[in-house]
């Protein structure tokens, strides 16, 4: 099936997408705000219906949208007076209404909506260039930076304390997560997207001991993920994106169970 | 007071937040060698000169001044730390390494070297395989002091080190802390709410109650009548086994 070319810009573009994101979602997890990864999606796909609304470019609006919410998120990451949940929460109902509200007035035709909404199947060389850069990128500013984003998602006080400006990080931590979001939803849809950021760190997290094992087995799950999904929904004749989700959906309850037999065994020896 | 080379100077600051002052007509200094006690209860405004200490926050009026910028080494209290990322002791310890290595370079054999002997130095280098949330509080507490330790700072400071403790553990925090102030010399700051953690490794101390300062040498703040009128109700001061007691309550009381 991979003779298909289609079928081939869809693995390169969902396996990028699941690599770099599925290292985006260990610190996202831990750092307790998995639902800036839907908001940033939701924005994403609002900048592209504005993109079409205004005949900007789609794909750059799109991640110019992401990048600029995910600022924001970063710069009110502590408000004093609400939770965090909160502010991201009002940007995630915020994106949804506006992008219905654009696409009220808009003509949006159907290769729109795919454009809009995101169908790993149906993408450009391209849109799969693209999502390989967008990853390349993400993955080498983390590969290099590491250590200081693990000092700052840990003890953030701390680090302040040591002279290590901590907004800065927490800004490019988050301009990383939205330009990485932004990319996938444009590729894979916000669904996917979103299940790609939360699903395999959650299910790396609860399957290893150890952060450093976590950041290499969540994106070997997500890789699995969407080498699967696209088989099987190949095979079955069923939309990929749910079927992605549901089988990294169905690997949590299994990491889960896989953590506790090996922590039961490690006890006993 | 003692006047060796301050290493830190506070003037006459005033803290707070906003325009609203927490702590007005501050003045007190941090010579190098010695061990400075912060006490005060909660809300008193002791975690506010802590984060003026560290730089995390301005005075709104007079100065904090530094002879020289030291390395410091923080420890934050225990609580404040979200230990559901899988971290190994080690790699706690190795986080204080990184400050002094600049965001793109590589932890060396020497640094993880130097955070092994952290660990070693505060008991817990066997723990260093261990995550640090299996760890006990008194242990994690352990372990944050040889983070700090890990970074070899000028300076030491410790917020409420010693929170929710059980009394061996307490006594052991104490004890390392005094070994490092008097036998390697290291500069520590410590703050605290309990008085008794203090009393007998502090060599100057700071007293805040209810807006009221009271600084000077360990010896010179110690003193019944000073504690008395600050606290007002009676405090008195003994010795047993050579280290001081503090007992609150007159003879009546």
């Amino acid at each position: 099936m991979f003779s298909l070319e289609f079928m081939r810009l869809a693995a390169v573009a969902g396996i990028a997408s699941a690599l770099a994101l599925a290292v985006l979602g260990v610190y996202v997890v831990l750092k307790r705000v998995v639902f800036v990864g839907l908001t940033l999606a939701n924005v994403a796909t609002l900048g592209a219906a504005l993109a079409l609304a205004l005949r900007l470019p789609l794909e750059l609006t799109a991640i110019a949208a992401s990048l600029a919410a995910a600022a924001a998120l970063a710069a009110v990451a502590s408000p004093r007076r609400v939770p965090a949940e909160s502010v991201i929460g009002w940007g995630f109902a915020a994106a949804s209404a506006l992008t219905v509200l654009i696409l009220a007035r808009t003509s949006a035709d159907a290769d729109a909506m795919r454009l809009l909404f995101g169908n790993v199947l149906a993408i450009s060389p391209f849109e799969a260039a693209l999502a390989a850069g967008v990853a390349a990128l993400v993955l080498a500013v983390h590969l290099a930076f590491a250590k200081r984003f693990v000092l700052v998602v840990f003890d953030p006080q701390t680090a302040r304390a040591a002279g290590i400006a901590t907004g800065a990080w927490t800004v490019l931590l988050y301009l990383t997560v939205g330009g990485a979001t932004a990319a996938a939803v444009h590729e894979t849809g916000a669904l996917l997207a979103f299940a790609l950021l939360v699903l395999p760190a959650t299910a790396a997290l609860l399957a290893t001991r150890g952060l450093r094992a976590a950041f290499f087995v969540a994106p070997a799950i997500g890789v699995a993920g969407v080498l699967a999904g696209l088989v099987l929904s190949f095979r079955w004749d069923l939309p990929t994106g749910p079927l992605t989700v549901a089988l990294l959906a169905g690997a949590v309850p299994l990491a889960a169970l896989f953590g506790r037999l090996r922590d039961r065994v490690a006890r006993r020896s | 007071m003692k006047h060796r080379d301050p290493l830190l100077r506070f003037d006459d600051v005033a803290l707070g937040y906003g325009e609203q002052a927490v702590l007005r007509g501050l003045s007190f200094h941090v010579c190098r060698g010695e061990f400075l006690g912060i006490v005060g209860p909660n809300g008193s405004g002791k975690t506010t000169i802590l984060r003026a200490i560290l730089g995390l926050l301005r005075p709104l009026t007079g100065a904090v001044t530094w002879s020289a910028r030291p390395t410091l080494g923080y420890v934050p209290q225990r609580e404040q730390i979200d230990t559901i990322m899988p971290v190994t002791a080690m790699e706690v310890a190795l986080m204080g390494r990184a400050p002094r290595l600049g965001p793109l370079a590589r932890l060396r054999s020497a640094d993880r070297e130097i955070a092994r002997r952290a660990l070693e130095r505060v008991g817990v280098a066997d723990l260093a395989p261990r995550l640090f949330r299996d760890l006990s509080g008194g242990q994690q507490q352990r372990v944050l002091l040889a983070r700090a330790l890990a970074s070899e700072p000028d300076l030491l400071v410790l917020d409420e080190p010693t929170n929710g403790m059980d009394l061996a553990s307490e006594h052991a925090i104490v004890e390392l802390l005094t070994a490092l102030n008097r036998e390697a010399g290291l500069t520590i700051m410590l703050v605290t709410h309990l008085l008794p953690i203090v009393l007998n490794a502090a060599s100057a101390i700071l007293l805040i109650e209810d807006g009221r300062v009271l600084y000077g040498d360990a010896d010179e703040v110690l003193q019944e009548d000073k504690l008395s009128e600050l606290y007002r109700t009676p405090v008195r001061l003994g010795t047993v086994a050579g280290k001081r007691t503090l007992v609150v309550g007159g003879a009546g009381a």
